[in-house]
């Protein structure tokens, strides 16, 4: 379905479009609650009192429309020399955040980033956090950013204790399978042998003649 | 023409008009939920201009509140200084708003002073008018008592525009000085107010919908301002793209991804001034929640 664009605001990503006579503003997000049908003289308004741009771009489709005014957003910022902020920068927008949203950061860390294995971005939450004074100073975040730091610790070692439990397994199994073997070599120089025919694909080294 | 003198001119008719309303009520049984409707609006009426992301950053950056005409002023000296290109103040304008020249500036020219227009809406709490930007400015009471010139329509002014030329006659009866802001809001609103919750009344005064036009020639300054608002479902979607952050599932490529760490951006930017500034960030949940 072909629709207008017939005006824009590129610093913002808003813009209004045409579609069957009828037309509506869509903004950021870019949800179904972001499309609002609206008058001609909302657009009038909008140019003339809200730095709103005349355009006439057709485009096929809502999608191609939020594509088109993405870019246009991204494409305004490059022109303003605006660099793409790094992930570290954008967390500094924590130090503004309400105590809802950091304990909510917290909760989610501790209720589903954990038990999911994502230790690393717990931590991370979990540290971030606790540079910040505001928590610091809450014993109730306080405590709950302690307590993922020491689950994340945990659920670390358990990982680890894992690992060596697989590696005596394993080892136990050589020396079932190949008791001779192992009376002759070590179980590092076994596995490492191992692993080089696993990365070869066959038993013996193979070299080209002639090549 | 001076707009601010025809809204001194009709504080006497809109105050009879208003003793003729409350004599309609005053043996009524709403006129308990009409007097303090009144006086709601009479103790917390003040101006309100909603702003995108971007208009809100450069205005707190520049300090003052622009409109077309000064932004544009601006952007022809720009233009001048980069490309050596002379045009005038009225091209810079006409260019700008093409096919939706004439209704505005139809307006505007009929006022002496009508290029220094600054146009917001009457505010008694909410998110305003949304539609024009997601972030709702709302300027200090006293100051919106001090601005030497202020007039206030019933409605927005491009209604009373008729093909070419301004319906004077009836902008003339709903017009306001900041003396008789609240008997222009009674006298709009006389047959709305019945049933409806008074935490509903902010946002049937302003909303996207419906309005009070707000003007004035004086200088919108960034210390005016008293607070910015903003929904609380917006507030939490920000932060749900800097928890993604940490996840690392924003990525640097994708394009969607891309625009949410400008958006971030932009909101911290935000933050910042406004922290800087002193102005409060207020989160209004919308569903009353």
């Amino acid at each position: 379905m072909e629709i207008k664009i017939i005006a824009i605001a590129p610093n913002d990503g808003w813009g209004f479009f045409e579609k069957e006579e009828r037309i509506y503003l869509l903004h950021p997000p870019y949800t179904s609650s972001n499309l609002i049908e609206v008058s001609r003289k909302e657009v009038e308004n909008a140019i003339h009192l809200h730095g709103f741009e005349e355009c006439d771009i057709s485009l096929n489709g809502i999608n191609e429309a939020v594509k088109f005014l993405k870019e246009k957003y991204i494409e305004s910022k490059e022109t303003q020399g605006i660099d793409l902020p790094s992930s570290k920068q954008l967390r500094e927008l924590l130090k503004y955040a309400s105590d809802d949203v950091l304990l909510e950061y917290l909760n989610k860390a501790k209720r589903e980033l954990i038990p999911e294995g994502k230790l690393d971005a717990a931590e991370s939450i979990a540290l971030e956090l606790m540079k910040l004074e505001r928590v610091n100073d809450n014993p109730e975040m306080r405590g709950k950013g302690i307590d993922i730091l020491d689950k994340c610790s945990q659920g670390r070692e358990r990982v680890k204790e894992l690992e060596f439990g697989i590696s005596n397994k394993q080892q136990e199994t050589w020396r079932d399978r190949f008791p001779y073997v192992v009376d002759i070599y070590s179980i590092d120089s076994i596995m490492d042998y191992s692993k080089s025919i696993k990365e070869r694909g066959h038993l013996l080294p193979i070299s080209r003649i002639g090549a | 023409m001076n707009i601010f003198d025809i809204a001194n001119q009709n504080l006497d008719s809109l105050k009879i008009r208003y003793k003729l309303l409350k004599e309609k009520y005053e043996d009524q049984d709403i006129f308990g939920i009409f007097s303090k409707f009144v006086k709601l609006v009479k103790d917390k009426w003040t101006i309100s201009i909603n702003m995108r992301q971007g208009v809100l950053n450069n205005f707190l950056i520049a300090g003052k509140y622009k409109n077309v005409y000064e932004v544009k002023k601006e952007q022809r000296g720009e233009l001048r200084k980069v490309r050596k290109l002379e045009i005038s103040e009225e091209q810079a304008v006409k260019m700008h708003l093409k096919g939706y020249y004439k209704s505005r500036v139809t307006f505007d020219r009929t006022f002496e002073d009508g290029a220094n227009f600054k146009y917001g809406a009457l505010n008694i709490g909410g998110l305003g008018l949304k539609k024009y930007g997601d972030y709702c400015v709302v300027i200090k009471r006293e100051q919106s008592e001090d601005y030497t010139s202020l007039a206030l329509i019933k409605e927005d002014s491009l209604n009373y525009v008729e093909e070419d030329h301004l319906n004077i006659e009836r902008l003339s009866q709903d017009i306001a000085n900041r003396d008789c802001v609240h008997t222009l809001v009674a006298l709009k609103h006389e047959k709305d107010i019945e049933g409806i919750p008074t935490d509903e009344l902010a946002s049937m005064i302003c909303c996207n919908e419906c309005y009070v036009e707000a003007i004035t020639t004086d200088d919108i300054l960034n210390k005016h301002i008293e607070s910015v608002r903003m929904s609380k479902k917006d507030y939490h979607l920000y932060y749900d793209y800097l928890y993604k952050n940490f996840l690392s599932e924003l990525s640097t490529l994708e394009l969607s991804d891309i625009v949410k760490r400008y958006w971030l951006e932009d909101f911290r930017n935000m933050q910042e001034l406004l922290t800087k500034q002193g102005i409060e960030l207020e989160v209004i949940d919308e569903n009353g929640d």
